[in-house]
C-alpha cells in the first residue's frame, strides 16, 4: 500500500494550494521541493542576496537552462541560462510575485471561437468556462486575502463575479494613483482598480503588509504577500503535510501498464537517490521544468516521455507577451517640484484593460481570410502602472548599461554621474508593463538538451521562445498606449524597453495543455494526464491561452479545483 | 548589467553570472548558517597586501589580496576612480570601497571565474596601454590619459566582433555599484553614504551590522 495518498512535486503556487487543499482534507501528503525552505521572517531585504545572486534560483551553473536564440545559427546551439528561472525554493516563484490579482475575463476562455485562432498558431477554446472557475476564484480571494475595490467600470470590462467586493479593502497606494486616474479621464479610457494579493490588514494568522519597500522580487518578511510560502505552506503543514526541501525529483516511474504511477525517485540534499510511493502524483514544478520532468521520466510504456502519446508536452508553450517603459516626471516640470509624488510607497494598483481587444487598424494581418472574428477585433492586453522598483543597483547599471541606445557601450566617468545624478535627484519615474495576449505556435515550445546535464546528471531544459508575429504586434501596439498615457500624464523622455515582444520569462505555461481530445492535449479538464490514470498537473502548463493579465491567481484557482477533483478519488 | 525584460509581477531573473556555487559548497554554507566574509573594509592604508600565491590555503573567502597582487590592486583602483570619480558633494568609488569591495566579492563562490578572468584580464589590458603611452602602469598615467587608455579598451572591437571593453565595464561597474548600493555589510558603502547621496530608503528588515557576508538560513 501506498504510504502517502497525495506526492506533491513543487511547492509553488500550483503545488503548495494544492497540497493545503488535500492535507485539510484529511488525506496524508508529502511535497518534494527541489529548493531550499527558508523562514520568511529572516530573509532580510538585501538586494545583493535576494536579487544577485542565485540565491533563490540556483546557480546557473549547476542547474543550467539551455535557451535557443536567434542568433545561435546551427541546429543544437543554445546559450546557458538562467533566464527563465523564477524561483528555486519551498514557495517558488510566487514569492516573488508582486501579487497582482485580477481575474482572467470570460472571453480569455475562448479566444479561438470568439477572435479566431492567427495563421500559424495553435489558439484553442479551454474545455472548461469562466464559469466553471469562478467559484474557485472567489475562494482564492477569501483564502489567500485579496485586497482591492470595485470601480463603475462599463459592462465590458467589469469583472463577473459572485460576491460584491473583496474580502480586504484596498492597500495603501503611491500618490501616482491618482495621476493614473485623472489621465485616464483625459484619455477617455478606464481606470482599472487592481485586486492585490497583499494584506492591508491582519489575516487569518498572516501580519498586514509593513510598507517595507522591497516587495516584488523579494520574499515576504510578514507573510502579508501570497505567496505559497506564507499563504499554503503552512496551512499544508498544519493538517499533516510533510515537505523536503532539496528534493530534486528524476523521474516518476509507472507499473507495466503505464497507466499508474508506482514510485517518484528524487536526490536528496546529499545527492542520495530516494524513492516515494504514493496513490497520486501531483506535478507542479512551473511550465518548463514540468515538461521536463515528464519528458524526461521514459520507460517502455512511454518511450517519448510521460504522458505524452500526443506528443505535445512541451509544445505550445506560452507567456505573457512582454513589454514595459518608463518616462521621467521631472521635479521642475511641476509646481510643487514634485513633492507630492516622491513617495516610497510600492504600490499603485492601476490597471488600464480597454485594449484587451482593439481593432487591428494599426497593422494588416497576413492572410485576410483568417480575421478575428469578433468585430474585426484581436485580442491585445492590459497595462499595469507601477512605481519604478526601488532596487537602487538595478537603477544605477540602467543608467550605465540599459538605456544606451546607439551606443552600445556602458556609460562611465562624468557621463554616467551626470546621468545618476538626474535619475536619483531630478526626476521620479514612473512606469508601465503591458501584460499582452501570447498566442501559441510552433515557435516556442520545451524539450531535453542532448548534451547538457545539470549538477545531478539529467538533461536540462531546451527552450525555444520566439513570439508569434501577432503577439509581437499587439506588444508594440500596448508599448505605444503605455508610452502615450505617460506623455499625458506629464513624464518627459517616455521609452520603451527595447526586449519588447518576447516572453515574460516569470509568467509560464501551456507545456501541457488540457482540453477533450487525447490527440491535441496532455491533460483532461480535471487536469489529469489522458495517459496515465494517477498523474495530475497543478502549474499553469495546463493552460492553452494565458490571457491577458499575470497567472498566478489563475493557477490559485485552477489548482484548488483540481484538489478537489483528486480529494474525491483518493 | 542589463535591461529589465520582465514585469515585476514576478521576480527579473538573476543577472546572467554564469558560473555559481558548486553545490555541496553552497549547502554546507546554507546548512552551517555561517556567515561569509565578502569583506575587507578593514584595509587600513600601510595595509601590505601579499602578492597573490597559488599555494595559499583556501582560507575565507575575502581574505587580503585573494583576488589581486598588489599591481592588479593598484591598477583597477585608479580604474575605479575613473569610472566612477569622486567630486565635492558626491561620492565615487574610492568613497564606498569598491577597490576593497571588489577585491572581495571576487571570491566570493557564487561569483563565475569567468567574471574573475574578465576583471583581471581587464587590468592586463590598461597596464599595457599605459607601457604603450610611456608609463610604467596604468595608474602612473594622469587622469586625461587614463580615461584615454579605458577608451582605447572601450572601442576595441575583436575579431569575432565582441567587445571585450563592453564586458570588462559592465562587470566592473557592475561590483562598483554594488558597492555603493549594497547594504553595508557587504564591505561597501560605509556609513550608508550611496543610499544618504540618492536619497535611498532600503527596504527592511535589513541585515544587521554584525550578519556580515549574511546568507539566508535553511530549514530542515
Amino acid at each position: 500500500m501506498a504510504r502517502y495518498d497525495v506526492c506533491v512535486i513543487g511547492s509553488g503556487a500550483g503545488g503548495g494550494a494544492a497540497a493545503a487543499t488535500l492535507a485539510e482534507a484529511g488525506k496524508k501528503v508529502l511535497i518534494l521541493e527541489k529548493g531550499p525552505w527558508f523562514d520568511a521572517a529572516t530573509m532580510l531585504k538585501d538586494e545583493i542576496v535576494q536579487t544577485r545572486r542565485p540565491t533563490l534560483v540556483g546557480s546557473t551553473q549547476d542547474e543550467p537552462q539551455v535557451h535557443v536564440t536567434r542568433g545561435a545559427g546551427v541546429a543544437g546551439a543554445g546559450r546557458q541560462t538562467s533566464l527563465f528561472k523564477n524561483g528555486s525554493l519551498v514557495g517558488g516563484s510566487s514569492n516573488l510575485m508582486s501579487g497582482f490579482f485580477p481575474r482572467f475575463k470570460p472571453d480569455d476562455f475562448r479566444v479561438q471561437s470568439i477572435y479566431g485562432a492567427p495563421p500559424d498558431s495553435t489558439v484553442v477554446d479551454w474545455p472548461i468556462s469562466y464559469d466553471d472557475l469562478e467559484p474557485w476564484y472567489t475562494k482564492v480571494e477569501q483564502e489567500v486575502g485579496v485586497s482591492g475595490r470595485l470601480r463603475r467600470m462599463p459592462d465590458s470590462l467589469t469583472d463577473k463575479r459572485s460576491t460584491p467586493g473583496f474580502p480586504l479593502p484596498p492597500i495603501q497606494e503611491h500618490p501616482f494613483a491618482a495621476r493614473v486616474d485623472a489621465t485616464c479621464e483625459k484619455l477617455g479610457l478606464h481606470s482599472y482598480s487592481l485586486p492585490r494579493a497583499v494584506l492591508p490588514q491582519d489575516y487569518r494568522g498572516r501580519k498586514a503588509c509593513d510598507y517595507n519597500g522591497y516587495c516584488g522580487s523579494y520574499v515576504c518578511t510578514t507573510n502579508a504577500k501570497g505567496g505559497a510560502l506564507a499563504a499554503w505552506i503552512p496551512r499544508a503543514l498544519a493538517a499533516g503535510a510533510e515537505l523536503r526541501p532539496r528534493a530534486m525529483v528524476r523521474n516518476l516511474v509507472t507499473d507495466a501498464s503505464g497507466r499508474k504511477i508506482v514510485r517518484a525517485e528524487y536526490y536528496d540534499r546529499d545527492g542520495k537517490l530516494q524513492q516515494v510511493e504514493a496513490r497520486v502524483f501531483v506535478v507542479a514544478c512551473q511550465a518548463i521544468e514540468t515538461a521536463r520532468l515528464l519528458l524526461g521520466s521514459r520507460s517502455k510504456a512511454h518511450p517519448h516521455g510521460l504522458a505524452n502519446s500526443s506528443g505535445l508536452v512541451g509544445k505550445n508553450l506560452i507567456f505573457s507577451t512582454f513589454g514595459a517603459g518608463w518616462g521621467d516626471m521631472v521635479h521642475k516640470d511641476f509646481a510643487d517640484g514634485g513633492r507630492s509624488f516622491q513617495s516610497d510607497q510600492p504600490f499603485i494598483n492601476r490597471q488600464v484593460h480597454d485594449y484587451y481587444w482593439y481593432a487591428p487598424g494599426a497593422w494588416k494581418t497576413r492572410n485576410a481570410g483568417t480575421e478575428p472574428a469578433k468585430r474585426g477585433m484581436v485580442k491585445a492586453g492590459t497595462l499595469n502602472f507601477l512605481p519604478f522598483h526601488p532596487n537602487p543597483i538595478a537603477g544605477a547599471e540602467l543608467q550605465s548599461s540599459g538605456e544606451r541606445r546607439s551606443n552600445p557601450a556602458p556609460l562611465w566617468g562624468q557621463p554616467l554621474k551626470d546621468r545618476l545624478d538626474y535619475w536619483f535627484h531630478q526626476q521620479t519615474p514612473i512606469k508601465f508593463e503591458i501584460f499582452g495576449e501570447w498566442f501559441p505556435g510552433p515557435q516556442a515550445h520545451v524539450g531535453l538538451d542532448t548534451k547538457v546535464k545539470d549538477t545531478w546528471g539529467l538533461p536540462v531544459a531546451r527552450i525555444q521562445a520566439f513570439p508569434h508575429e501577432w503577439s509581437w504586434r499587439n506588444s508594440g501596439f500596448l508599448v505605444n498606449r503605455g508610452i502615450e498615457f505617460l506623455t499625458a500624464m506629464g513624464a518627459k523622455n517616455a521609452r520603451a524597453v527595447k526586449s519588447f515582444g518576447g516572453p515574460s520569462v516569470n509568467l509560464q505555461a501551456g507545456t501541457c495543455r488540457f482540453g477533450e481530445d487525447p490527440k491535441t492535449s496532455v491533460l483532461d479538464p480535471s487536469c489529469r494526464a489522458h495517459d496515465v490514470d494517477n498523474l495530475y498537473v497543478t502549474d499553469g502548463s495546463f493552460m492553452p491561452t494565458g490571457g491577458s493579465v499575470p497567472f498566478t491567481f489563475t493557477i490559485y484557482a485552477n489548482s484548488l479545483r483540481v484538489a478537489n477533483i483528486i480529494k474525491q478519488r483518493v | 548589467m542589463h535591461e529589465p525584460h520582465a514585469p515585476q509581477e514576478m521576480p527579473p531573473p538573476a543577472p546572467e553570472m554564469p558560473g555559481g556555487v558548486s553545490r555541496r559548497a553552497f549547502l554546507t554554507r546554507a546548512a552551517a548558517g555561517a556567515g561569509v566574509a565578502t569583506v575587507s573594509w578593514f584595509w587600513g592604508q600601510g595595509f601590505t597586501r601579499p602578492e597573490r600565491a597559488a599555494d595559499v590555503e583556501p582560507t575565507l573567502p575575502g581574505a587580503p589580496g585573494k583576488t589581486f597582487n598588489e599591481r592588479e590592486w593598484r591598477t583597477l583602483e585608479a580604474a575605479c576612480d575613473r569610472l566612477l570619480p569622486s567630486s565635492p558633494g558626491s561620492p565615487g568609488a574610492r568613497d564606498v570601497n569598491a577597490i576593497g569591495y571588489l577585491d572581495a566579492v571576487l571570491q566570493d563562490a557564487t561569483i563565475s571565474r569567468h567574471s574573475r578572468a574578465v576583471i583581471l584580464d581587464g587590468a592586463q589590458k590598461l597596464d599595457a596601454r599605459a607601457k604603450g603611452m610611456g608609463a610604467a602602469e596604468f595608474r602612473a598615467l594622469p587622469a586625461t590619459k587614463q580615461d584615454a587608455a579605458i577608451r582605447v579598451f572601450e572601442t576595441f572591437r575583436a575579431k569575432d566582433g565582441s567587445h571585450p571593453g563592453h564586458v570588462w565595464l559592465e562587470r566592473m561597474l557592475g561590483y562598483i555599484f554594488e558597492a555603493f548600493f549594497g547594504d553595508p555589510v557587504h564591505g561597501g558603502n560605509p556609513d550608508e553614504i550611496g543610499w544618504t547621496w540618492a536619497g535611498h530608503k532600503p527596504g527592511f528588515p535589513r541585515p544587521k551590522p554584525s550578519q556580515k557576508g549574511w546568507r539566508p538560513t535553511e530549514r530542515t
